[in-house]
């Protein structure tokens, strides 16, 4: 892999601080304000709604949300901070499920605020949807020792932000010396590690946590075209260079570029730190073969993904290692060897679509218009879930399971 | 000509149910032959706004890579089709919903006793949200709106991958903007593919006011490839089908008129057969259709075809 020229670096690095620094020092200094009251950020009630929420009225409160409108929902952001606090501290026996109730709805409500196309960037001004997340992970610290229902609750939160395909939010490249800030919602900075890099921290070496600490970092160069990578023009400026958190001359975390192939390399080394793992190191393969492929790194991918099926336990992932040989076989227009691993995706999934109509494709190429017609008609009659229609992203198909699950953690 | 294609071609010339209209048959009998390579071309011949008809075999100069072939047949369409309307459902027409649902039914009043009809529509996969029925059947409809991927290529490859009946016709209508996302098939696979579908392709451009979308969490991945929507279009050309454009002011009740138009034209269009004579078997066919005694005609016909022995 090429290093970065550490010169360059530096220089973009001194340079975006210096016009960082001089901006924070011409900006006029802000009166301090009065927070809110709860009716000024009404209608909806945040303590009232958990209320709801904790007796198990799960959908009474998510339905109020939703119809309330997408200026009360926004509003509703504000309260967290400022009044659930004092609902969580009202129990103290239970207080261990009031935060787990407060966390749930907090992300249920983010996930209504997606579904409206509102999860938002969130800045010094405006608590959005990462900000809100951020908060309610931070009060699982209060909660006591990391468990499995902190980490369901992480799943789900995961699931929603690759859902929005906010990767960096998740994971961060930090050049060192790093900064760990976690800012209250409405105040500070925007959160300088990702979620999955501070959920570490309590959950250390976790390898579902950090195969998708290394799908985030993937994800970053994944402006793939259809059937084609990300080196194929115009897009290959796009990933030219990327922004990195680093320490700035006071102290505070400052935006810096430098080139991606850095992050390409840590990008790898996530991948392969998971690669051996019985639960997650299939899919491992799975997803750094086909960033491998993204980076053109044919040979490569094909050992990974080999692997993968191989090691494949889940039909889901022998599918897609299968599907994805055989259709980067078909863009290279390599017909043999993309029927052979086509056929083999169907045999994991009968009838899946993505795998039906790269074979169809491939069978009309070679003369075969009968059995194409076949095989497509065959595959409409039939549902279908087919994982590589979403696998770029992430687990988001799984958070409406990862939700149902939280609400019955809360019910217990 | 591709194995199945031929296979088509043949089961049509043998003809069980050809027929060609009272017009056309004291026109000139048609008389079919027969041949282990027979090249059925759709052909729509348009004078202005105006379908021309009466039009006979000798009225027509087709020409296979250059090279001019004896039509041995013309006749005006008069056999049932099989219709496959793809509706984009994809997040940005979520608010029409509702009108596509009356649309639908509209559409299968239009067709005749004997023609058939499904619907293909997309969300998370490409969904046959009705099966083949027959003209007139009602159906129950119901359309969800998703965010992110709108696989708009992969459906108009489902609609052209159909087995039709040898005495039947394919008529492919999509209603969409061309604007795909995550599609496993790329705009110019379909377009290489459209080459090898005996099938008719129709667009209708159909975007716009699309209204609020319940679910938009995610955004497009893998991007469109740049020129994507052109390409798309090409392979509609490249089946003797096209482009309606339509204004953006109309409500959705116009995928009804649009494909009222398209089917109307359809419907009265003529088949050319021919056996290919002097040229080579394999490869890539280009053909051209003219009706020289007709000025000005707009002809509407399959760009050609890809011969016995490609890529087997």
């Amino acid at each position: 892999m090429r290093q970065m020229p550490r010169a360059g670096f530096q220089v973009v690095t001194l340079l975006t601080l210096a016009v960082a620094t001089v901006a924070a020092d011409q900006r006029p200094r802000q009166p301090e304000q009065k927070p809110p009251t709860l009716a000024e950020l009404g209608p909806l009630n945040a303590p009232r709604l958990l209320d709801q929420y904790l007796a198990g009225r799960f959908d009474d409160a998510v339905q109020t949300v939703r119809a309330a409108g997408d200026d009360a929902a926004r509003k509703l952001r504000q309260q967290w901070a400022l009044f659930v606090p004092a609902w969580i501290d009202t129990d103290e026996p239970h207080r261990a499920q009031r935060i787990l109730a407060a966390a749930a709805f907090a992300l249920e409500t983010e996930n209504l605020r997606a579904e409206r196309g509102d999860w938002a960037q969130t800045t010094p001004d405006l608590c959005a949807g990462q900000c809100v997340v951020t908060w309610a992970y931070s009060l699982f610290e209060q909660r006591g020792k990391a468990d499995d229902t902190e980490h369901a609750w992480l799943m789900a939160a995961i699931s929603l932000a690759e859902g929005v395909r906010d990767w960096r939010y998740l994971h961060r490249y930090v050049a060192p010396p790093a900064v760990n800030t976690r800012p209250r919602p409405g105040t500070g900075p925007p959160p300088v590690r990702g979620l999955i890099d501070i959920a570490l921290d309590r959950f250390p070496k976790d390898p579902a946590l950090r195969l998708h600490q290394a799908m985030a970092a993937a994800s970053r160069f994944s402006v793939t075209v259809e059937g084609g990578r990300l080196t194929v023009d115009p897009f290959a400026p796009v990933v030219a260079s990327t922004n990195v958190m680093v320490t700035g001359p006071n102290g505070r975390p400052q935006m810096a570029l430098m080139p991606r192939y850095e992050s390409r390399d840590e990008t790898i080394e996530l991948f392969r730190s998971v690669q051996d793992d019985p639960a997650v190191g299939a899919e491992a393969r799975v997803r750094l073969g086909y960033f491998l492929w993204a980076i053109d790194q044919d040979a490569a991918a094909r050992t990974e993904l080999t692997a993968a099926a191989n090691a494949a336990r889940d039909a889901d992932i022998r599918y897609l290692a299968h599907f994805l040989l055989g259709w980067t076989a078909l863009n290279s227009k390599d017909l043999k060897e993309a029927g052979t691993e086509l056929a083999r995706a169907l045999e994991a999934r009968p009838g899946s679509q993505s795998a039906t109509l790269a074979l169809a494709a491939v069978q009309l190429q070679q003369g075969e218009g009968a059995n194409a017609y076949d095989l497509a008609e065959a595959s409409l009659s039939k549902a279908d879930d087919d994982p590589w229609r979403l696998f770029l992203y992430g687990h988001h198909p799984k958070l409406v399971t990862r939700i149902a699950d939280l609400r019955r953690r809360v019910q217990r | 000509m591709s194995r199945p294609l031929a296979a088509i071609a043949i089961a049509c010339v043998s003809g069980l149910g050809w027929l060609a209209t009272p017009s056309a048959q004291q026109a000139q009998t048609p008389v079919f032959r027969a041949r282990t390579s027979t090249v059925a071309v759709t052909a729509s011949v348009k004078r202005g706004n105006n379908v021309v008809t009466n039009l006979t075999a000798a009225d027509f100069v087709v020409t296979d890579n250059g090279v001019a072939q004896t039509v041995e047949a013309v006749a005006i369409e008069s056999v049932p089709v099989d219709v496959t309307l793809f509706l984009d459902t994809s997040g940005s027409t979520a608010g029409k919903f509702d009108e596509m649902k009356d649309d639908v039914q509209a559409i299968i009043k239009l067709l005749r006793p004997g023609d058939k009809f499904r619907l293909l529509t997309i969300g998370d996969s490409v969904y046959e949200s009705v099966p083949w029925v027959n003209a007139g059947a009602t159906v129950d409809v119901s359309f969800r709106a998703v965010g992110g991927i709108s696989l708009v290529q992969d459906a108009l490859m489902f609609g052209l991958l159909h087995r039709v009946d040898p005495v039947r016709r394919h008529l492919v209508v999509g209603m969409t903007d061309r604007q795909d996302c995550g599609s496993v098939i790329s705009s110019t696979q379909l377009f290489e593919l459209a080459g090898r579908s005996e099938a008719v392709m129709h667009l209708v451009d159909y975007s716009g006011g699309g209204g609020e979308t319940r679910y938009r969490v995610r955004t497009c991945s893998p991007r469109a490839r740049p020129g994507g929507v052109a390409t798309i279009e090409q392979a509609a050309a490249r089946t003797g089908g096209g482009l309606q454009t339509q204004s953006r002011f109309m409500r959705a009740s116009a995928i009804v008129r649009a494909f009222r138009t398209i089917f109307d034209d359809f419907r009265q269009s003529y088949v050319l057969r021919y056996s290919p004579n002097g040229v080579e078997t394999r490869g890539w066919h280009a053909i051209s259709v003219s009706v020289p005694k007709v000025k000005d005609a707009t002809i509407r016909a399959r760009q050609g075809y890809y011969g016995d022995g490609e890529g087997k």
